[in-house]
């Protein structure tokens, strides 16, 4: 009860002290709003690979709040790889990682805060994909700076990760198949992210070049696992890759290319209509998309609004990655791993939970708002009412708003080729091309292909 | 009015409380056990080393070389491998058995690759620079009888809020001249993280 009837004036000073109260926490935004750097500059720097322009915006002050750290040690971490000072992006991402399982305790306040508001509230903690591919950068860091058996600990984390991952989505399924009011709801996909092809891919690596070919064999056999395990996560072919185990004796030089920029998220409002102890759930944007839920006690007649994350996909810049040795052989660079459809699949198991939470949030604060015009209505002035009635409906529909922080600078694609060469230095020109056939970018790099090493090139193009 | 007042009040006394300082330093020993994530840490190090150099000496190999050499073996640290998921500091480790191993007093031990290598140059700079008597004598530096090498291994299993670490670590004595294996030792760890389910 927001208002006792029988004490008009005690019931006034509630009514009034819990819209302004809503008010409040709503005008201080610290709470329902999040910040991070976006606009144009940010998109030209990292076009023009403006790395330091980029970093520069980034770093400025105020550009992140201290709930959303994450955030910032996940962009400047990676801004920092593409920079080539892998130190330093070692440093923040090693920073993000540790604050991620920080977050993985629940914050009774924050908690508190989110169902009364909405996760905005939340420090923010990462998307599953996010905190796998942290691994995935470090390893590949700790190769630019020579450190092999570190490297190899970073991808000692992805699998126990993906392990842990693997038991939390089967934990999350049973929870909302004994969910009563979710069996009327949308069912979350039933996808799996058990095993990374680009984490085994980096391990296969350097298996090989210390020279245990069983275990980089291994290797290959859980990529070709990977693939046809998870269909929904690798809907491509599978790259060929040359047969650790069996090779010859002439060196690999091995081609990975970051390509395109990994997804954003994009608020999606959806509707609520009620019914005697039935919602009715949709939106009306690109799609028609309906669905009910059974909510026991809830009258025919309410509307309330909300919004919810949506993860989609950014257009792609580059289409195509060849790869020219000196002698003018020309290697096409093929997809091993889609990170971004990794992303978009992983979040979509979370996303009943989502929904469910936003439903609920929604429909609590939109029949407390309800209640509190009524009781304000017929304890005030009509003019005084009014101000209040606009202020609950402003309350509730901007205090809804969904959560949209996702690390920025992920690539989309990871794209792979193997090139044999023979030991020595040679001079590997990376090719970016459009769809439209435009070549985007030239990276030239000179590499030492030696037995016994990590022949590795590493380049990006977002 | 007075429900407002205590409300009020409440709300004062919470934010006073946050106010407080959030850093406290407070020094302890350093043989003091520290766990606070649950990682290999400097006590897991230090009680690995002193178990397992305590069982090394403790073995019929040490009687069997004193007795037919009669003298003590003389050991050197070789390759300490992390096939851990966790980065740990392996020269840490490997000081730490050095440290054991010559505080016995029942081995003699000699330094490794990189410390020899700066010996090595020093010794080298001697014959130039140092005078006759002084400088030291090249191509006199003592033979390790044993190497020995290890490997620290970890499985990590997660459920909810609960984490269960079990670190393994491998230890094995090997002959220099013979490439025989005189000694494996083996000591695990496990370690039961929980983390609160909640926080304020």
């Amino acid at each position: 009860m927001i208002l006792e009837a029988a004490k008009p004036s005690w019931g006034r000073f509630k009514a009034t002290f819990s819209i302004l109260l809503t008010g409040l926490l709503i005008s201080s935004c610290a709470l329902t709003h999040t910040m991070q750097p976006r606009g144009k500059d940010l998109e030209h720097a990292l076009e023009m690979r403006d790395i330091p322009a980029a970093l520069s915006i980034a770093g400025k002050p105020k550009q992140y709040r201290p709930k959303d750290r994450v955030l910032y040690y996940l962009d400047a971490g990676l801004l920092n790889y593409y920079n080539g000072d892998w130190k330093k992006s070692n440093k923040l991402l090693q920073k993000a990682e540790d604050a991620i399982e920080e977050l993985n305790t629940k914050s009774i306040s924050k908690s508190a805060a989110s169902m009364l508001l909405n996760d905005n509230s939340l420090d923010y903690s990462g998307e599953d994909y996010e905190d796998v591919y942290i691994n995935v950068f470090k390893a590949l860091n700790f190769l630019k700076l020579g450190d092999r058996e570190a490297a190899f600990v970073e991808v000692r984390r992805i699998d126990e990760k993906l392990g842990y991952l693997e038991q939390s989505y089967a934990q999350m399924e049973k929870e909302l198949h004994k969910d009563a009011q979710l069996k009327s709801a949308k069912k979350s996909k039933n996808t799996k992210f058990h095993a990374s092809a680009l984490a085994r891919y980096l391990s296969l690596m350097m298996y090989e070049s210390e020279g245990n070919f069983d275990a980089a064999r291994i290797d290959l056999e859980n990529i070709r696992y990977a693939f046809n395990s998870q269909s929904e996560l690798y809907p491509f072919s599978m790259p060929e890759l040359i047969d650790p185990s069996a090779k010859s004796l002439a060196p690999v030089l091995r081609v990975l290319a970051f390509v395109n920029r990994g997804p954003i998220k994009k608020a999606k409002e959806m509707h609520i209509h009620s019914s005697e102890d039935l919602l009715l759930v949709g939106s009306v944007d690109e799609t028609v998309d309906v669905f009910s839920l059974h909510w026991p006690d809830i009258h025919e007649g309410y509307y309330f609004k909300f919004a919810l994350p949506d993860m989609v996909e950014r257009p792609a810049r580059v289409s195509e990655v060849v790869a020219v040795t000196p002698d003018g052989s020309r290697y096409s660079l093929a997809k091993l791993e889609d990170m971004s459809l990794v992303a978009r699949q992983t979040f979509e198991i979370k996303k009943s939970l989502i929904q469910l939470k936003s439903i609920t949030r929604s429909v609590l604060k939109g029949l407390a708002a309800e209640k509190a015009q009524s009781m304000a209505s017929r304890n005030s002035s009509s003019l005084f009412a009014a101000l209040m009635m606009i202020a609950a409906d402003v309350a509730v529909f901007i205090s809804e708003n969904a959560d949209l922080r996702l690390a920025q600078f992920f690539p989309a694609q990871a794209m792979v080729a193997e090139i044999p060469l023979s030991a020595g230095q040679h001079e590997i020109n990376l090719e970016y091309y459009s769809a439209a056939g435009n070549l985007l970018y030239r990276d030239l790099q000179t590499v030492k292909v030696q037995p016994g090493s990590v022949n590795l090139v590493q380049s990006w193009c977002l | 009015m007075k429900q407002v007042v205590i409300i009020v009040l409440l709300g004062m006394l919470l934010l006073l409380t946050a106010c407080g300082p959030s850093v406290k330093v407070q020094r302890v020993s350093s043989d003091t056990a520290t766990d606070f994530g649950g990682r290999w840490n400097d006590t897991d190090s230090r009680l690995v080393s002193e178990e397992m150099v305590r069982d090394m000496l403790s073995r019929p190999w040490m009687s069997r070389f004193s007795q037919t050499e009669g003298r003590s073996p003389v050991l050197i640290i070789g390759t300490m491998r992390n096939l851990s998921s966790e980065h740990i500091e392996m020269q840490t480790f490997a000081t730490d058995i050095a440290r054991e191993l010559l505080n016995s007093g029942l081995v003699r031990f000699i330094a490794s690759r990189e410390e020899r290598d700066e010996v090595r140059e020093e010794r080298s700079d001697q014959q130039y620079h140092a005078s006759e008597e002084s400088a030291k004598r090249m191509a006199n530096e003592v033979g390790a009888d044993y190497m020995l090498q290890g490997v620290v291994k970890s499985i990590t299993d997660r459920v909810d809020n609960t984490q269960a670490k079990f670190y393994q670590v491998d230890l094995q004595l090997v002959d220099v001249e013979s490439s025989e294996t005189v000694w494996i030792g083996s000591k695990e760890i496990k370690k039961l993280v929980e983390r609160s389910r909640l926080r304020l």
